[in-house]
């Protein structure tokens, strides 16, 4: 009985301070009021264990207060002790009716009362414990419904609480949170393995495409010797075949302002200067030196975002970066013994310019948020823009190379390196859609090892030993530089009672 | 005389019923001698006017509390007021509320005789 609270209700103010009393000897607390609507707005409020109420009362009487009792919410409905003559039955008989659980005679005995508020109490209580358990049991319905139609996070089923208890309730809700937890994990998982597989996929296409560049552009388009004018052809190319898809897919056009054409100016002038160097370099560079060079792309990103204060320099990454660094330093040792080099030191420097180029343009990107449109169609108008201006400097410095209709080699292998350049973009601009720029960035292990294969089943070029330590240095430095990918984690089971 | 008006072992319920503490009683008692003329004074208005509703509630009461202190005749005329208040059909009420002005005026009397502490 501590702590149990007993409402007294009666207009005569000798009658409530007698039941008052007899309360209070019984051990329970006690509030009164003097009339049915101080008692209907004191049980609005909490608080109250059970009620003492008297019937005869002037203008509203103990049934209007039962009456009005009806309407509130079930846990504002202390059960109600109606106190009444003995000599009335009939009014003893309404007020059950109207939902006192039992009357108490105007003459009673302590034993009586006790009994009787001591049963009422017990059986508050009872209902109490059944009402929470019926709401339980909804709440553990409607979790059973929503796994059944969708598949939701297990703790939005919001049962975590009931697992956490004890009884056969909560083993129930155990055993439904730990299955749904299980089939959530298998999913999460399965989810994250595909996407890994397409992840991967999607890198070894770009590679291979991207690592095909370099060795069509040392097969047949370098000894043109006019760098300009193949770059314009197959940034053209390339910006026909991207925005022929960009089209099919309707992708979302960004709006180029006054103030926004500078900067898709400046990605311009980073997308087709590369190009430019490649077809310029690449009669002069080994394939498999252009590729691991174009590797160093990360690194540069990871560099000019660590200068510019978009990524930090913690010691894994400055190892991964020393790694890298050391590769290059190995791979150019050959090459700083000028007498004997097959290729000039300054080829080497130049063709680094390359990947130097294509980390202002990753940055430049990861910059732009502010461009609403889809990366897709933001590629094709940048190489639509670089196909402009490669025309101009074409026919100003060098004027452009005639084609042979029908196309012979240098014409078919035009078509070939735009295929691979725009197949490449339009997949790595699809992979950053989809499994975001951090693991995109990977690419580089790909184009690197790419670039050297080609090189080696098209070019018939030799790797030494010089550039495989390279290769495996500046592939180690990049694991290490790398950032990991956000995995969404698997969801712990609930704790065992 | 006080012995045959007040009903002894009703003064012993009520104490038992209120835990037994004779101040409380003395308080209970107190109680009556303020609010019983009170519960007279409507009785008497309501008779006059015939409002048999407010004569029936006020009775009621009166009958309870005179009850609990062992007015035994006094509550006995109460109760019968008050049924006859609740069939409608009230023979000259302000005769009978003076029928209760007397009794508890002698209830009122006899009570003051008793001595609480005595057991």
């Amino acid at each position: 009985m501590g702590g149990d609270c007993i409402l007294v209700v009666d207009d005569d103010r000798l009658a409530r301070r007698k039941l008052t009393l007899a309360a209070k000897a019984l051990g329970y607390g006690t509030e009164d009021v003097d009339g049915a609507d101080a008692a209907l707005e004191r049980l609005l409020q909490p608080g109250i264990d059970i009620v003492l109420l008297d019937i005869e009362m002037p203008e509203k009487n103990g049934y209007d207060v039962l009456e009005a009792l009806q309407a509130y919410p079930a846990d504002r409905r202390p059960p109600v002790i109606v106190v009444s003559s003995l000599d009335d039955p009939e009014g003893i008989a309404r007020a059950i009716e109207l939902g006192a659980v039992d009357f108490l005679p105007k003459s009673f005995n302590a034993v009586i009362l006790r009994a009787r508020i001591y049963a009422c109490l017990r059986e508050a209580r009872r209902q109490e414990e059944d009402r929470r358990t019926l709401h339980q049991i909804e709440r553990l319905t409607i979790a059973a419904e929503a796994l059944d139609t969708d598949e939701m996070n297990p703790h939005d089923l919001d049962i975590d609480d009931l697992a956490e208890k004890e009884g056969a309730l909560a083993v129930l809700s155990r055993v439904l949170l730990n299955k749904s937890i299980m089939v959530y994990n298998r999913r999460l998982s399965q989810s994250h393995q595909i996407r890994t597989l397409r992840g991967i996929l999607g890198l070894l296409f770009i590679g291979a495409s991207f690592g095909l560049k370099p060795a069509i552009a040392k097969l047949s388009l370098a000894e043109v010797n006019s760098p300009l004018a193949v770059a314009f052809y197959t940034m053209g190319l390339s910006a026909v075949f991207i925005t022929i898809y960009a089209i099919s897919q309707r992708a979302k056009v960004p709006t180029i302002s006054l103030g926004s054409s500078g900067f898709f100016l400046v990605l311009a002038i980073l997308t087709f200067l590369p190009q430019v160097l490649l077809f310029w370099v690449a009669e002069e560079v080994p394939g498999v030196l252009i590729a691991i060079l174009v590797s160093l792309e990360s690194f540069m990103v990871f560099f000019l975002a660590a200068a510019i204060g978009l990524e930090k320099l913690y010691f894994r990454r400055f190892f991964g970066l020393l790694l890298g660094v050391v590769g290059v330093v190995v791979l150019l040792i050959p090459f700083f013994d000028v007498e004997n080099s097959a290729v000039g030191i300054h080829w080497i420097l130049i063709a680094m310019i390359i990947p130097a180029c294509f980390a202002g343009e990753s940055i430049l990107l990861s910059l732009s948020k502010a461009v609403d449109a889809d990366l897709v169609a933001v590629i094709a108008i940048i190489f639509g823009i670089s196909t402009v201006v490669l025309f101009g400097a074409a026919m100003y410095f060098e004027g452009l190379v005639p084609l042979d209709l029908p196309p012979g080699k240098f014409e078919l292998s035009l078509i070939a390196f735009s295929i691979a350049d725009s197949a490449a973009m339009i997949a790595l601009a699809k992979l950053i859609g989809y499994a975001g720029p951090v693991f995109s960035g990977q690419k580089a292990y790909t184009v690197a090892t790419g670039g050297v294969i080609w090189s080696v089943l098209l070019l018939n070029e030799v790797v030494s030993a010089t550039s495989l330590i390279a290769l495996f240095l500046i592939l180690t430095g990049l694991y290490f530089v790398a950032k990991k990918a956000v995995v969404q984690e698997l969801i712990r089971r609930p704790r065992q009672i | 005389m006080s012995t045959e008006i007040i009903n002894r072992d009703a003064i012993h319920r009520l104490l038992s019923v209120i835990g037994g503490d004779k101040e409380d009683l003395l308080e209970l008692l107190n109680e009556f001698e303020e609010s019983a003329p009170l519960l007279v004074g409507k009785m008497k208005a309501a008779a006059t006017e015939a409002n048999l509703d407010s004569l029936r509630i006020s009775a009621h009461s009166l009958k309870s509390n005179s009850r609990d202190f062992g007015a035994v005749t006094l509550a006995d005329l109460c109760e019968n007021l008050e049924h006859a208040c609740k069939s409608g059909e009230v023979s000259n009420p302000v005769e009978k509320v003076g029928e209760i002005v007397r009794a508890l005026d002698v209830a009122r009397e006899a009570l003051r005789g008793i001595s609480l502490h005595d057991g």
